[in-house]
């Protein structure tokens, strides 16, 4: 049980507070509802170079890092197709600089030349890293296309091409951040050993003077219900040939979305799953295989990933997956296997609130689906799921005109 | 009005709070550390042996051995621990160093009972299949095949041979060596390594005292055995550079660094840590601002001072734009000569200084992370006391020092240079 008090300021900026009086690190976690999905398609990769922009100095701060270094404490942020989240952990007396630096970076950025050029380039090296210069790195520049064909989840965080962040001007960078860096976008959590008291006297002093900003109301294309297989084949200088598979399945509030989530842990959660169990070990078609939902907010996807053997084609590898997927609409999972899953989320959940980070994470991702009280509900959305609840799930999902495959093969 | 322009005061860390284990041993003479201070209902249960890849007459025998333990025992076919310890939620991770290996339970504490006695067969009662170590090998060697298209991955393992050449640290498997594996090493390997005497568990989280019972119970049967551990020296042939090149590569993997002949928990070698920080070892160091944060070269560079039983060494990497790899190069030059040559500002040292300290108390929080700090110093033979000289090194170095120590360690001519990629 994670206890919070919630209040929101008056210019919209919703404040969580959680107090931990057991560590003497607190953590700083803001989270702006603005990611990937909120792109123009002709400048893709924006909220995530932002990201980056967001650390290069703001009106009144010249270098974000340094006072906060300075005061004992590190930063780090990520992007996603929905989010944005900034967080900072520092020794508990100096929380104050984290009210300092945050706030102002949302009051104004510097918006300067250097940081945008440099910025641009350090994100184009990322996109080189972790998507082009790496076996298997572009799959999801692949997958994202072609599951989606109108929802902005067709492309990826880092954006579409490099192009497209090397085209970024200061004028676009100026709008986004008007637009969507706003108080009333934002979701801060503080926790640590602190009071109630003492987070709302410094939230109403750091962010309370910043105005609200026009309201941005999303209206996104829902992506119409897939009705053929769709099939891509690709050639790539990698050692060994990879298949990967997805499913449209339910939006993060959808009471659907339990259930995919636990059809992917019965297939892939541990090395008793289905998957490692029947294929990897028993079979050894593959040498690693997997599945795992992508968990966004709007529809998302669910995602077989795997690694056949060495002699193994990937119709072969296919076909088996296909064969576990079809037994999962044909027969009920066991009372024990169901039980084995309910135990390991219950483990992952008490893990989970080890670090006051990680609880600040959770409450703000869930404050953004309605409500931070859900954590405190999640284990309820799976109590009661049942084996027949499962199978009719996968009847549906596991349609094979709801699917999209990707053979990934390795230039010979 | 609000003043944003000033920063709020802040105050620096002064203490960070390490704590003592218990120390109870098995009737066996293998020695417990106990952590009992966690609020959360969670239990680490580790063993470690001193059974890394350093004792090993044959590459990946100490791998598998770690990575099989769980697989199946004398009582349990393949597949059933897994799938017991998955059932009672818990979770095993077995992994192997150059010095040490490690099996680890982590499980919530009301299923304590129920997989402890599954824990101790799967590490007391290995069989090691030769089925499924082959599964293993097979898949290990695709996986490294992967592994060795990366320009870091490849880069990594080139500068480690080269620093290490006449020493067990610098030896690799390549791709044959997983087709060289039996069984039978493995087994050999377990029973003279997996012993209480070339052992430790260190238990972190909260628990009451029937733990230590408990242990009894399942663990005292371990065999004593006998120490295994010893040191061979590490000599550091010499400074050169390598470049190996990749086709196609649109990035390269850079590797600059040497061996340390610095004593553990020496002040130079707190120094050094301190050093160290300055030019690589955070967001806001050298590296970071000049190479990343003003030229855009790289999504990352870092630097780190790594302790090893055997030795202790330096290094520097990244993974940069293939058109800017001489350029990077140039001012990592750059910046090791600054070090050796100009003082550090007395405002950067007081940025390092509370960087150091507010991320020693981070590293330390929670009963898992103190239980690593411990054990880190504990293997080296050293104690708490570390970590309160570490402490004041940092509240008390200066400048002058640092300089001393830098020109003494970090002569850019006396670097390993490895280079993979395009250039």
């Amino acid at each position: 049980m994670i206890k919070f008090e919630k209040f929101t300021l008056d210019n919209g900026l919703r404040v969580l507070v959680h107090q931990d009086i057991t560590t003497p690190i607190v953590a700083f976690n803001i989270l702006y509802d603005v990611g990937a999905r909120d792109e123009d398609e002709s400048r893709t990769g924006f909220a995530h170079l932002f990201e980056h922009l967001m650390f290069g100095g703001s009106a009144n701060i010249p270098n974000f890092d340094s006072p906060l270094q300075n005061a004992g404490g590190s930063s780090n942020a990520f992007t996603s197709n929905d989010v944005t989240n900034y967080y900072d952990t520092l020794p508990v007396q100096n929380l104050e600089t984290a009210f300092w630096l945050e706030s102002d970076r949302l009051n104004q950025l510097a918006f300067t030349d250097k940081s945008l050029e440099v910025q641009r380039s350090v994100v184009i090296e990322e996109f080189k890293q972790n998507y082009l210069n790496q076996p298997y790195g572009d799959v999801w520049l692949l997958l994202r296309p072609l599951a989606y064909k109108h929802h902005p989840y067709k492309w990826a965080t880092i954006g579409k091409e490099i192009q497209h962040i090397e085209d970024a001007t200061m004028e676009d960078v100026k709008t986004f951040f008007y637009k969507h860096y706003t108080p009333q976008n934002g979701i801060l959590c503080v926790a640590g050993n602190v009071t109630v008291e003492q987070v709302k006297e410094l939230s109403q002093k750091w962010f309370g003077p910043i105005k609200p900003r026009e309201n941005y109301s999303r209206e996104l294309p829902v992506e119409p219900k897939q009705t053929e297989l769709r099939k891509l084949e690709v050639e790539r200088d990698v050692p060994t040939d990879a298949l990967y598979m997805t499913f449209h399945m339910a939006s993060r509030m959808d009471k659907s979305f339990y259930l995919a989530d636990m059809l992917s842990d019965v297939l892939s959660r541990g090395k008793s799953s289905r998957f490692t169990k029947r294929l990897v070990l028993e079979k050894h078609l593959f040498t690693e295989l997997d599945a795992f939902i992508t968990g966004s907010s709007d529809a998302g996807l669910f995602v077989v990933s795997g690694k056949p053997m060495e002699g193994v084609s990937l119709e072969k590898a296919y076909a088996e997956v296909r064969l576990e997927l079809e037994i999962l609409q044909k027969e009920l999972i066991t009372e024990y296997e169901l039980q084995k899953i309910k135990n390991k989320m219950e483990s992952i959940n008490v893990f989970g609130e080890m670090s006051v980070l990680n609880k600040a994470m959770n409450l703000c991702s869930f404050e953004l689906l309605g409500d931070a009280g859900r954590i405190n509900q999640q284990m309820d959305n799976y109590v009661n799921i049942t084996p027949k609840d499962l199978q009719e799930e996968a009847k549906e999902i596991f349609k094979e005109e709801n699917s999209s495959v990707l053979f990934y093969k390795a230039k010979k | 009005m609000l003043d944003r322009v000033t920063a709020p005061e802040t105050k620096a860390t002064e203490k960070v709070s390490y704590i003592e284990p218990e120390v109870r041993t098995l009737s066996n003479g293998m020695k417990i550390l106990g952590f009992n201070i966690g609020s959360q209902e969670v239990i680490q249960l580790e063993f470690n042996f001193h059974a890394g890849s350093k004792y090993q007459e044959k590459s990946l025998i100490a791998r598998y051995v770690s990575k099989m333990i769980g697989e199946a025992s004398s009582n349990y076919v393949s597949g059933e621990i897994m799938d017991k310890i998955d059932y009672y939620g818990a979770f095993l991770q077995s992994d192997s160093d150059r010095d040490m290996s490690h099996v680890t339970l982590f499980t919530i504490q009301k299923q304590l009972k129920h997989i402890l006695p599954v824990f101790a067969e799967a590490l007391l009662n290995p069989t090691f299949p030769e089925r499924e170590l082959n599964i293993h090998l097979k898949n290990g060697k695709q996986n490294f095949k992967v592994e060795n298209e990366k320009v870091g991955y490849r880069c990594r393992q080139l500068f480690t041979e080269l620093l290490f050449k006449n020493h067990a640290y610098g030896k690799f498997a390549d791709e044959t060596a997983y087709d060289e594996l039996s069984a039978s090493m493995l087994i050999d390997y377990y029973k003279k390594m997996y012993s209480a005497s070339n052992g430790l568990i260190v238990v972190a989280g909260k628990f009451d005292d029937s733990l230590y019972n408990q242990l009894e119970k399942e663990f005292g049967a371990i065999p004593i055995g006998e120490n295994k551990r010893n040191s061979q020296k590490v000599i550091f042939s010499k400074a050169e550079k390598v470049y190996e090149e990749k086709l196609g590569a649109i990035q390269s993997g850079i590797r600059i660094g040497k061996v340390l002949n610095v004593i553990y928990g020496s002040d130079e070698f707190f120094k050094l840590q301190i050093i160290n920080t300055v030019l690589g070892g955070y967001f806001g160091s050298r590296l970071m601002s000049n190479i990343r944060e003003d030229k855009g070269y790289t999504y990352g560079i870092g630097s780190a001072v790594v302790s090893m039983e055997d030795a202790i060494f330096f290094f520097i990497s990244a993974e940069v734009g293939a058109d800017v790899t001489n350029e990077t190069l140039q001012e990592v030059y750059f910046e090791l000569n600054r070090l050796c040559n100009d003082l550090v500002s007395k405002e950067e040292l007081v940025m390092v200084k509370n960087y150091m300290l507010g991320s020693m108390l981070k590293s330390s929080d929670g009963p898992f992370s103190m239980a690593d700090k411990y054990k880190s110093v504990y293997f080296k033979g050293e104690d708490l006391s570390f970590y309160d000289r570490y402490i004041s090194m940092i509240n008390k170095v200066t400048s002058e020092e640092l300089i001393t120590v830098a020109k003494k360690y970090f002569n850019p001519k006396e670097m390993l240079e490895v280079v993979v990629g395009k250039k």
